[in-house]
Order: C-alpha cells, then structure tokens, then sequence
C-alpha cells in the first residue's frame, strides 16, 4: 500500500522524517509532469477513495511520493479513514435477527 | 408453492438477504440505537420482499435497500426536513483545500497517528453526532467502500454534493476527534508544541 511505503520512507529520515519540518521549503512540483500541491491536495479526498481515473490517479500518487509538505496530509487522511472503517465495521449484529427476518417474510400475506 | 414464488424467494435469498448485516450498521448509524436499527431491517426487508417484482435482477440491491432503509428512517425521524435546508446551507469554508486541522498537527502529529490511540466507542459517538446527511455519506463510504455515484444514489444527490458532504463531514470528524485526544493527552495541542 502506497501509504505504507511512503511511512517506511519518510520515516527513515529522507526527508526530515515526515514532521512537517520542510513544509516551508520548495515543493519538487516543478518536474514536466508533476502536478502542484494545490492541484494534488484537491484530489486528495478522491485519490484516498479511488474515485480518480487512472491517469489522474498515477499523476497525484506521484505527486504524493516525493513532496514532503504533502504527504502527511495524505497519511492523515488515511490513517483517519482506517480508524472510521475499522469503528464502523465492528458492531456486531444481533444474533437471531436473519431468523426473525425470515420468520417475517414467511408470514407476510405480501409474499 | 408455484413455480414463480419459489424463483421469486429463491432470488430473493440470492441477492437481497445477504446485505442484511450491512443494512443493520447501517440503520445503526442511521438510528444510533439497537433496537430502532432492527426494527428498521425488518420494515427495510419486508418493503423490498413485498417490491421484488419490481427489482430488477442484477442489479444493485445493497443501494436499494439502504435507500428503502433511509426513507424509512426519515420519515420516522421528526425534523428531517428542515435539517437537511440547514446543512445545505453551511457555509462552504470546510471544502478549502488545506484541511484546517493540518495547521493543529503539522508540529504535534502530521501523519495523525493520534487516531489510531481513540476508542471505538467514542469514534463512533462522533460520527453518531453528526448530521444525517454527512453520517451517511461517511458510512457508505468507509465502512461500505461505496462510490460516489452510489452513494449519490442512496442519497439522491448529483456526485458533486457527495463530495462535499463526505469532505465536510470527514472534517467535522476529524476535528472533534483531534480534540478528544488532545483532552485525552493522546497528542499535544498545537498551542503546547514548541
């Protein structure tokens, strides 16, 4: 996962270990093909729900790969984004309750 | 039982009944309260049994009934309508592209690992507090994985307002849970950083 290998990256001290600390300094956004910050923060919302087409995709990946002001943007949104998952996904569902389901359906004069 | 009851209970059982867990945490959110949830999931399924005949076959069926279950739980719900005139009408300033919180975490925690420190339980007492329109638009995307098309067909809004209702929401999230684990010692507040 590309957020994985970006912790394991930056982490590493590369790049100031990910604390924001060249936030201030030059974005290396100025490549043929790179897109801005601002233009790869736009989609971020999108990139973290894969609704990008794949070449936008790609591009803003790309983006997020090497620019250090951006990229704790993208492991906040995704960290935030596994929590909410993994809060939702646990409630269980009440035991009994596909059976009263079924027990409905059948009495239904509807069916 | 003749021939076409039984493909109608047999389809029915293939492509309706397998999204009865989802459908009830999803009227969880919706409700905030166990029992009003199963009694959603029961009007949800006995509405699309009686409507089979309109389904058609193949296509989305989980969509379907979390539309059935919404409209259910909108009606019961008594201020529906004028809160939705009241969300819709917010003020667009959480759709900027730097999120807010960036300025709060950059020095403390700019990957926001503070997340991972918060309970289930008050993560979803958050998300329980938000507006309808923005909980369910988190919901179907987190917990579900559903696009924006769906889940502006859940809604019966264009994608554009999907959009902007998961990024206001996601926002409103993440700002009420950051201040929960700055209260809870999980990270250091922006005004205590050096």
């Amino acid at each position: 996962m590309l957020i994985d290998r970006l912790k394991g990256w930056f982490g590493g001290g590369r790049n100031g270990g990910g604390d924001g600390g060249s936030a201030d300094g030059p974005c290396p956004d100025d490549g043929p093909e790179m897109i801005s910050c601002q233009d790869a923060l736009a989609r971020l919302q999108e990139f973290v729900d894969g609704e990008l087409t794949d070449l936008t995709h790609e591009q803003v990946e790309s983006h997020f790969e090497v620019c250090t002001r951006c990229y704790p943007h993208l492991a906040m949104e995704s960290s935030f984004k596994e929590r909410v998952h993994a809060a939702l996904a646990r409630p269980e569902v009440p035991e009994g309750l596909r059976g009263r389901v079924l027990e409905m359906l059948r009495d239904d004069p509807g069916a | 039982m003749t021939t076409d009851s039984a493909q109608r209970e047999r389809g029915f059982h293939e492509e309706v009944l397998p999204h009865l867990d989802a459908v009830y945490r999803f009227a969880l959110r919706l409700s905030g309260e166990a029992d009003v949830a199963e009694d959603l999931v029961q009007e949800t399924f006995l509405r699309a049994w009686r409507a089979f005949d309109q389904y058609e076959p193949g296509t989305r069926a989980r969509s379907w009934l979390f539309t059935i279950c919404r409209n259910l739980y909108l009606r019961q719900r008594e201020r529906g309508r004028r809160h939705t005139e009241i969300v819709e009408k917010e003020a667009p300033r959480s759709d900027a592209v730097i999120n807010p919180l960036w300025s709060e975490t950059r020095d403390t925690d700019p990957e926001g690992r503070f997340f991972a420190s918060i309970v289930d339980d008050e993560v979803l007492r958050a998300i329980d507090a938000l507006p309808e329109e923005y909980r369910t638009a988190v919901v179907l995307s987190d917990l579900e994985g559903m696009n924006y098309q769906e889940i502006g067909e859940v809604l019966d809004v264009p994608v554009g307002t999907v959009k902007s209702r998961l990024s206001r929401g996601r926002r409103r999230l993440q700002k009420v849970l950051y201040d929960y684990a700055v209260e809870m010692g999980y990270v250091a507040s922006a005004e205590a950083a050096p």
